[in-house]
């Protein structure tokens, strides 16, 4: 019964970690025995898997390489996941953008078709005399500018004489076949 | 998804903000500032003058030349303002959106003609006149734009039509 009390101690001591390498090689051997009193036996059963452990275990050659390469994966998801996380953020400024931009957009635009509104002339006699003046005002230019364009036209008819002076000299030159025919005839004679 | 959502709201965005065209721009600039006058004659006016009695001569050539019209605003620099008022809408104003149509020069005066096309029809006219920076303006005729009808609009002003404007009212 004395040696269960002692081994119930140094078993405390092991659960908090304070036990000493002589107490747990005690109760490693204590939980070797064939028989372990029923208060121990799930104690034993954590003991006898310590004891398959303690097998010596074959590293694998590449463990190194796997560690490192699983170490960059790691790596290279954390930063995936920043930029994931940049990439919303854009899309948070973007939004930002959007409403400040629009809030500006139409606030001006509200403002500006005030603002011309505020322009409207109300009176019809003043509307009928401005709109008169201003189209009149057209007109007058416009009829300037194309009049000029009329005296290109006046150039046109004066190529157009000069081709029927082209005509005539056409004509002349047929006259000097002619008068080139008499000249053979009178060869002949 | 998110980013596809995200891109047409920007698309759709920048289309209502070009939706304010250059000439807007110049009327928010100009408007009310010392120096400028602005006359905007809108289409419900428009409207209101196809249906009034007067005995101005050429009134059925203006409602022939009106009919298309959506409205006139008129910027006209009296004097005061900037000395290159004409030159500086003619550099404001983006030339991939108006096209030159005619420019007559003078000796101390340029008019420019711009037109804005949309799908081969004229849907907006302005006539810059740039002179040594006295009575500079510009017009600007929003709708269908018939310039046959508006050329012929050159006769006089001397508008007898008002009297009988008056007593409609």
């Amino acid at each position: 019964m004395d040696e269960l009390r002692h081994i119930r101690t140094i078993l405390e001591k092991f659960y908090q970690g304070s036990s000493n390498e002589k107490e747990e090689m005690e109760l490693k051997e204590f939980f070797q025995r064939e028989k372990i009193p029923e208060e121990f036996k799930a104690d034993g059963e954590l003991f006898s898997s310590f004891a398959s452990i303690n097998e010596d275990v074959d590293v694998p050659g590449d463990l190194n390489q796997k560690l490192i390469s699983l170490i960059d994966n790691a790596q290279h998801k954390e930063q995936r996941s920043r930029r994931i996380n940049l990439y919303s953020f854009s899309g948070l400024a973007a939004g930002l953008l959007i409403i400040i931009s629009v809030y500006l957009g139409f606030l001006r635009e509200d403002k500006s078709t005030v603002i011309i509104e505020q322009y409207a002339v109300e009176d019809p006699e003043v509307a009928y005399l401005e709109a008169r003046k201003a189209l009149n005002l057209v007109a007058e230019k416009w009829n300037q500018g194309t009049s000029e364009l009329n005296n290109l036209g006046q150039v046109n008819k004066g190529i157009e004489t000069i081709s029927t002076i082209n005509k005539i000299s056409s004509g002349s030159k047929e006259l000097n076949l002619l008068g080139n025919l008499r000249k053979a005839n009178e060869i002949q004679l | 998804m998110k980013r596809i959502l995200i891109a047409v709201m920007v698309i759709a965005f920048s289309a209502t903000l070009s939706a304010q065209s250059a000439v807007d721009k110049i009327f928010n600039k100009y408007a009310g500032k010392d120096g400028y006058t602005t006359v905007v004659i809108n289409s419900f006016m428009f409207k209101f003058l196809s249906n009034i009695e007067t005995n101005d001569p050429e009134y059925e050539s203006f409602k022939k030349a009106t009919s298309g019209i959506e409205s006139i605003r008129i910027l006209t620099q009296d004097g005061g303002g900037s000395a290159n008022f004409g030159k500086e809408l003619l550099n404001i104003l983006p030339r991939s959106e108006y096209e030159e149509l005619m420019v007559v020069k003078e000796a101390n005066e340029e008019v420019a003609f711009l037109v804005k096309e949309e799908g081969g029809q004229i849907v907006e006219f302005l006539l810059i006149v740039s002179g040594e920076g006295e009575e500079d303006a510009l017009i600007a005729i929003t709708g269908i734009i018939d310039m046959e009808s508006i050329s012929s609009l050159a006769g006089g002003l001397d508008l007898p039509a008002m009297e009988s404007l008056e007593e409609l009212e």
